[in-house]
């Protein structure tokens, strides 16, 4: 196991040693080229964290648009930069999202299921417009992710009709029952209700049909190539995941565009697009 | 990395696969696992640094820490969809029996997990002495069934009266998902109205993925950026291994576990005091 350690320990040290900085890229009207960052305080803080942990200098590439950051991304000119979606659109194939931040009132970017009785012909969120839902309580992950799914989607508040259940149990059982037309719930609520309860009952949900599954999209992400290699991903997911507890005016700088972050978290690939779950 | 290998759930036999599997492709080295046979050889085998990284119960790494201190740290836990870290202890008995509170099992036989378990042993016998319950004496014979699988089927053949069970994927109001319990039943090795919870305690803050921490850090960054990404790479995965759709991994430190090595150390004092068993 030691020799396991020392050959990887080697290996990462060998690989910081060649590597090229960490260019990151910036929005500042001004524009201009890479250098290394003059800051103070948080910012310097998460830069020489960055550094420090990667092994590589860290330079600071300012672009006068996300567009602009977001087109230098995708032509390698820099290594990652912070993307909304309409300036992820046109990267799309060269670039993936790593890392979203969360706020403390929010709950993780969990998958949302939207389903209707199997003998519903709906098979589509917008043939549901109008129609009423079961939404399984009021929490974060019961009520306003639901919302924000269908939302981003073309079913805005007041395009269906909505009624908020005690929990995702009662929603699933609304339906059933033929109360409501459809039921929009959390992945945990759907798999807490539609998994496998005995060798007698292996399909509990086989009654329902899930137009979509689907998480929130992200409002922002950080983004890097994708053919940036899993090592450097990962390491980049290791370092800024663990930020708020181990350098937190680091993170306060490094998440000030989201009021009250709590967390980074990893992000698929497609986190900033309507991309659905399988 | 050590896992215990003492619970004969086919989705802990999954999940090893699946994580050395995807440590293996992140790390770019073989992965080996270290399969103990109880609670116990994790522990020692993390203590002693015959393995990188273990998955743990918090009780597992409060006796870490009690023995080794920050040379190992948690990297990470789960948090999940609604937002909770923390799981539950649940004394069961058979549906069958008489006892219908926690008062009747005055003098009963009681059947706990493992000594280093934290939802089978340790988080319980604190609540109950919260309660104003020494559970040494209120309960007539007690004994450790090895493991929460094994203490399912001691309760069923009767070789205890109750016993104390884990239980995940829900709350005591809206009843759970996930457990012990559950994980039989969906094996149809026991049926569920063959049982009763009468008490539960909790949220228990959930398992860690614990690491040495004189491992090289970028290691350390590589292994909990991989592990944390798993969710969002793999999301079929994922909930294949047993893990609560819509949950993530979510970074953590020492501080997350403080209450459990306080329970330890008040736990390990009595013991030394000679003023417990069993």
């Amino acid at each position: 196991m030691r020799r396991l350690v020392l050959a990887l320990a080697a290996a990462l040290l060998a690989g910081a040693a060649q590597a090229q900085s960490l260019r990151i890229g910036t929005v500042a009207p001004a524009g201009g080229a890479c250098a290394p960052a003059k800051a103070r305080g948080g910012e310097k803080a998460y830069y020489d964290h960055l550094a420090q942990r990667l092994g590589r200098e860290v330079l600071v590439c300012p672009f006068a648009s996300p567009a602009a950051a977001a087109s230098a991304l995708a032509q390698g000119q820099i290594d990652l930069t912070r993307l909304d979606p309409a300036a992820f659109a046109p990267v799309r194939g060269q670039t993936r999202a790593i890392l979203t931040v969360r706020a403390a009132s929010e709950a993780n970017r969990i998958p949302i299921v939207v389903a209707v009785r199997g003998s519903d012909p709906a098979r589509d969120l917008l043939a549901l417009k109008g129609r009423l839902f079961a939404f399984g309580g009021r929490s974060p992950a019961g009520l306003a992710t639901p919302r924000a799914v269908l939302a981003e989607r073309g079913l805005a508040s007041g395009a269906y009709r909505e009624q908020i259940e005690v929990d995702g149990d009662d929603a699933l059982a609304k339906l059933r029952a033929r109360q409501v037309d459809a039921a929009a719930v959390h992945a945990a609520a759907w798999q807490r209700v539609c998994r496998k309860v005995s060798p007698k009952e292996p399909n509990p949900c086989n009654d329902l049909h899930v137009v979509i599954r689907a998480r929130p999209r992200a409002a922002q992400a950080i983004v890097v190539r994708r053919d940036m290699p899993d090592e450097i991903r990962y390491r980049l997911i290791g370092v800024h995941t663990p930020l708020h507890l181990e350098a937190p005016a680091a993170f306060a700088f490094a998440t000030n565009w989201v009021k009250g972050a709590a967390e980074f978290q990893p992000a698929e690939a497609d986190a900033l697009t309507l991309a659905t779950l399988k | 990395m050590a896992i215990s290998g003492s619970n004969d759930d086919p989705q802990l036999i999954r999940r090893r696969a699946a994580y050395r599997a995807h440590l293996s492709k992140a790390l770019g080295v073989p992965v080996r696992l270290y399969e103990a046979a109880d609670y116990n050889g994790v522990i020692q085998a993390i203590s002693s640094g015959q393995v990188d990284i273990a998955q743990i119960a918090g009780g597992g790494y409060a006796n870490v820490h009690a023995q080794v201190g920050d040379k190992v740290t948690p990297l990470l836990t789960t948090r999940q969809a609604d937002g909770g870290t923390g799981y539950y202890s649940a004394l069961v008995v058979r549906a069958d029996s008489p006892i219908r509170s926690l008062a009747d099992m005055r003098g009963r036989s009681l059947g706990y997990v493992d000594y280093n378990s934290t939802s089978g042993y340790l988080y319980p016998r604190a609540v109950l002495r919260k309660q104003g319950i020494e559970p040494d004496t209120f309960f007539g014979k007690t004994s450790f069934a090895g493991a929460h699988t094994q203490a399912v089927m001691a309760l069923a053949n009767g070789q205890f009266e109750g016993t104390i069970l884990h239980m995940n994927g829900g709350d005591p109001q809206s009843g759970f998902t996930q457990g012990p319990l559950r994980t039989l039943a969906r094996e149809g090795l026991v049926d569920l109205d063959d049982f009763r919870i009468i008490w539960t305690a909790g949220p228990i803050p959930s398992d860690a993925l614990i690491a040495r921490t004189d491992r090289p850090p970028a290691l350390l960054d590589l292994i909990r950026g991989s592990m944390a990404a798993l969710p969002y790479d793999e999301p079929e995965l994922w909930v294949d291994i047993g893990q609560l759709d819509g949950s993530a991994y979510t970074a953590v430190d020492r501080s997350h576990y403080q209450q459990i090595i306080d329970l330890r150390r008040e736990e390990l004092s009595r013991r030394r005091g000679g003023g417990g068993r069993p």
